[in-house]
């Protein structure tokens, strides 16, 4: 019944999965890290969705975003 | 009043009646008809085969399906001989060159549709259900049989014999008979009840099945057939769902009989309620669906083949929030924008935003037509629930059905159904939603959640007025469903938000949970009654600050659990296990094939979607026991239940207790954290 084809979020998990490969030889202390920027690839799954882009080219964007995000809170922050 | 409840048979339907509190039944000769389409050459081959069988009467015709007029031929016969006709025309047509109409109807939802009569007809929306009698039946197995019987809610003796006698009698009294058989308990008084009695009630047993639906497995147990009686198993769906109100509901507006509505499936209930309005139209019902998939590039197929939208979250404690609804969402879509096989084109009429598709308005579509009813009538109902629990079971019967409308759509089978339909319902569904997130956002709220019909908004804006204006651009009803002085959004295992795991309290004083224990049939009662009681502490917390003054008597309440839990009553440690499938084919020593496998050793075969009732005993040995086996309780094996079901509550004192942490509290788990 309904959608044959997977979801963005499940093809961003196969992603995951797959980047989650480098955490075996990775130090502990980038493991954090790296999980944070997991997160943030995750973050803005359904827009990328609506646009129809590819799991990668979204996740790396989902990410730049929300460093972006960051970025100027810290900036923000300093100013104050 | 001549009141019809119900309608059994084939070539001789029987019509029951309840006429002052006497039950008549009346029968009727059924002869029906089927309606052949192709070239006129076939046809005329057709018609030449027919004229060589003296019993077949058949006449030139030309009638409607959704697309429009058809000529061919009508086929009178009694409905016993359809089967047989079709596969003759199959044959004759090489399975190809015909459409055969009007094959495959339910005798009785034919008749009641075509001389456009109802089951259980009522005055007005507002009136009362008009039942026959009704005896309940259930009890109790142990392993050695039948340990307890009840009836009417009344203990009878299993072993007197009278008891069985007096079962014979009420049932003999009454046209409904509702038993429970999930442990085979009912089969058991009524086989002795044939044996001891009169024996004109035997029981007939049509072994139960498990089947998938929507990704979980399910099992149907041993149904029981009494002649002459309407039997319905009291946890079949929407007895258990709705009661017999809403079971009595989905027989009125489908045509469906009582019994046969208690078997099938909402989404079957819908096809019958298609099927009824397409009759009592004069509307062709295809035997078989002709309406496939269109050709699609890939990447048309990628942008359209989608799901309801739905965000990611940020999990962390939010203050004062709405949540809006659109009512119904998908059947609204489906009435309000006309979506229908025959008014989608990639030609013609509005275009569908994010599809290829365009729909035609100018011709009011069969589907948005059929549904229409369905909808208000709902829309009616919950409207007015609150006032009395017939109205609410009406409601919830309704609902269900309303939720697979649209499922429908999609499904290969369906008689009026097609993927692009679904496809355009899920994109317009996604269009309103985010048309919802612009207008809320441009009013002074901001949105934390949607889930494909829901948001989740705060800020300092006229919610009325934001209602309002997204009823106005989406033509689709939004009410509010809750204003929550908090809601909790809880992480998930990855640390981003889970989409539908949270936790508020509405300013009513009452909570709203999903995904949370307290909700789930798999956990230990005792995981339950700590989140109740929990919860029970915080609903007088309106604010962050009211919650942080809770923290040190949430943390006794969780010690005296932990502490405590070996005063608990065993019943709290009872676990409901489900299993999905056969024990040969789980590959892991797992819960579910412990639990299959000790009941294979006592003698019992459990099937998949089967719901079994353990205690474990001892968890490191894998000992798991029925509930009135020997052994204790492993209760280190419950703690982990317990620290699981202390998580939601222990992450909000986490949020209350961060300082100057705002609406996310939990900025720690991202990057950049102060």
């Amino acid at each position: 019944m309904g959608r044959s084809t997977p979801t963005l979020r499940q093809a961003t998990d196969t992603l995951v999965e797959r980047f989650s490969r480098m955490k075996s030889c990775m130090r502990s202390s980038d493991m954090e890290w790296f999980d944070a920027l997991i997160r943030m690839g995750r973050k803005h799954s359904p827009e990328i969705s609506e646009a129809g882009l590819d799991p990668e080219t979204g996740f790396f964007i989902s990410a730049l975003m929300e460093i972006l995000k960051k970025m100027d809170d810290l900036t923000q922050s300093d100013k104050v | 009043m001549n009141h019809l409840f119900n309608v059994t048979g084939a070539d001789r339907l029987i019509l029951w009646h309840m006429d002052h509190d006497r039950i008549r039944k009346t029968w009727v000769n059924n002869t029906t008809w089927i309606f052949v389409s192709g070239s006129a050459y076939d046809l005329e081959f057709l018609s030449r085969q027919l004229d060589l069988v003296n019993w077949v009467r058949y006449s030139w015709d030309a009638q409607s399906d959704i697309y429009g007029l058809l000529k061919g031929i009508r086929i009178d016969l009694r409905p016993s001989r359809i089967k047989m006709m079709i596969e003759a025309i199959e044959t004759i047509g090489y399975g190809r060159k015909f459409m055969v109409y009007n094959g495959d109807i339910n005798p009785s939802l034919r008749y009641l549709s075509e001389n456009n009569l109802t089951l259980f007809p009522i005055e007005s929306l507002m009136s009362a259900d008009l039942v026959p009698e009704i005896v309940t039946i259930d009890g109790k197995m142990s392993r050695n049989g039948l340990k307890s019987i009840a009836m009417d809610g009344k203990n009878l003796d299993p072993s007197r014999r009278e008891s069985y006698g007096e079962i014979e009698e009420r049932i003999r009294e009454s046209s409904i008979v509702v038993y429970g058989n999930f442990g085979k308990q009912s089969e058991s008084i009524l086989r002795k009840v044939g044996d001891f009695g009169s024996g004109k009630f035997q029981p007939r047993v049509i072994p139960g099945s498990s089947f998938e639906s929507y990704g979980q497995v399910h099992y149907n147990c041993n149904r029981i057939s009494i002649p002459g009686k309407i039997c319905i198993e009291s946890s079949s769906f929407m007895f258990s769902e709705a009661g017999l109100n809403g079971l009595v509901e989905l027989s009125r507006i489908s045509s469906m009989p009582l019994e046969t509505a208690s078997l099938i499936t909402p989404g079957t209930a819908v096809s019958a309620l298609e099927v009824s309005y397409a009759l009592r139209k004069g509307v062709l019902v295809p035997l078989y669906k002709n309406d496939h998939e269109g050709e699609k590039t890939i990447r048309e197929m990628l942008a359209t083949d989608r799901g309801g939208l739905v965000l990611q979250p940020d999990p962390g404690l939010y203050e004062d929030v709405h949540e809006v609804d659109f009512s119904s969402m998908y059947p609204s879509i489906i009435v309000r924008h006309n979506l229908s096989p025959e008014t989608l084109s990639r030609d013609r009429g509005m275009q569908i935003p994010g599809t290829p598709y365009r729909v035609n308005k100018a011709k009011r579509g069969f589907l948005s037509e059929a549904l229409q009813g369905l909808l208000e009538r709902r829309l009616f109902y919950k409207s007015v629930k609150h006032l009395n629990r017939i109205y609410a079971r009406r409601d919830i019967a309704l609902k269900w059905m309303l939720l697979t409308s649209f499922g429908y759509t999609g499904y290969k089978n369906a008689k009026f159904g097609k993927i692009e339909v679904h496809e355009a319902i899920t994109a317009t569904g996604r269009w309103a939603l985010t048309r919802a997130m612009r207008l809320a956002e441009s009013m002074g709220f901001s949105v934390i959640h949607g889930i494909v019909d829901s948001l989740w908004i705060t800020g300092n804006g006229d919610v009325n007025q934001l209602l309002s204006k997204i009823l106005e651009e989406t033509s689709i009803d939004i009410v509010v469903d809750g204003h929550y002085s908090w809601i909790l959004f809880l992480p998930s295992r990855s640390g981003t938000g889970s989409l539908n795991r949270y936790i508020g309290l509405r300013t009513d004083g009452s909570f709203k949970v999903r995904g949370l224990d307290a909700r789930r049939h798999d956990v230990p009662e005792i995981s339950k009654r700590f989140q109740h009681e929990a919860m029970e502490l915080l609903k007088n917390c309106a604010t962050k600050t009211a919650i942080a003054e809770k923290r040190r008597e949430y943390y006794a309440l969780k010690r005296r659990f932990s502490e405590n839990i070996r005063s608990f009553p065993d019943e709290d440690f009872y676990l409901m296990v489900s299993p999905s499938q056969h024990m040969e084919d789980y590959a892991v020593r797992n819960m579910s094939r412990i639990v299959m496998s000790k009941w294979k050793s006592m003698g019992y075969e459990i099937n998949p979607g089967e719901d079994v009732l353990v205690k474990v005993v001892n968890w490191k040995m894998r000992l798991v026991e029925p509930v009135d086996g020997p052994g204790g309780i492993d209760y280190g094996f419950y703690g982990k239940y317990l620290e699981r079901a202390a998580e939601p509550f222990d992450y909000l004192m986490q949020c209350v207790t961060k300082s100057g942490s705002g609406n996310r509290p939990n900025k720690s788990l991202y990057l950049f954290s102060e």
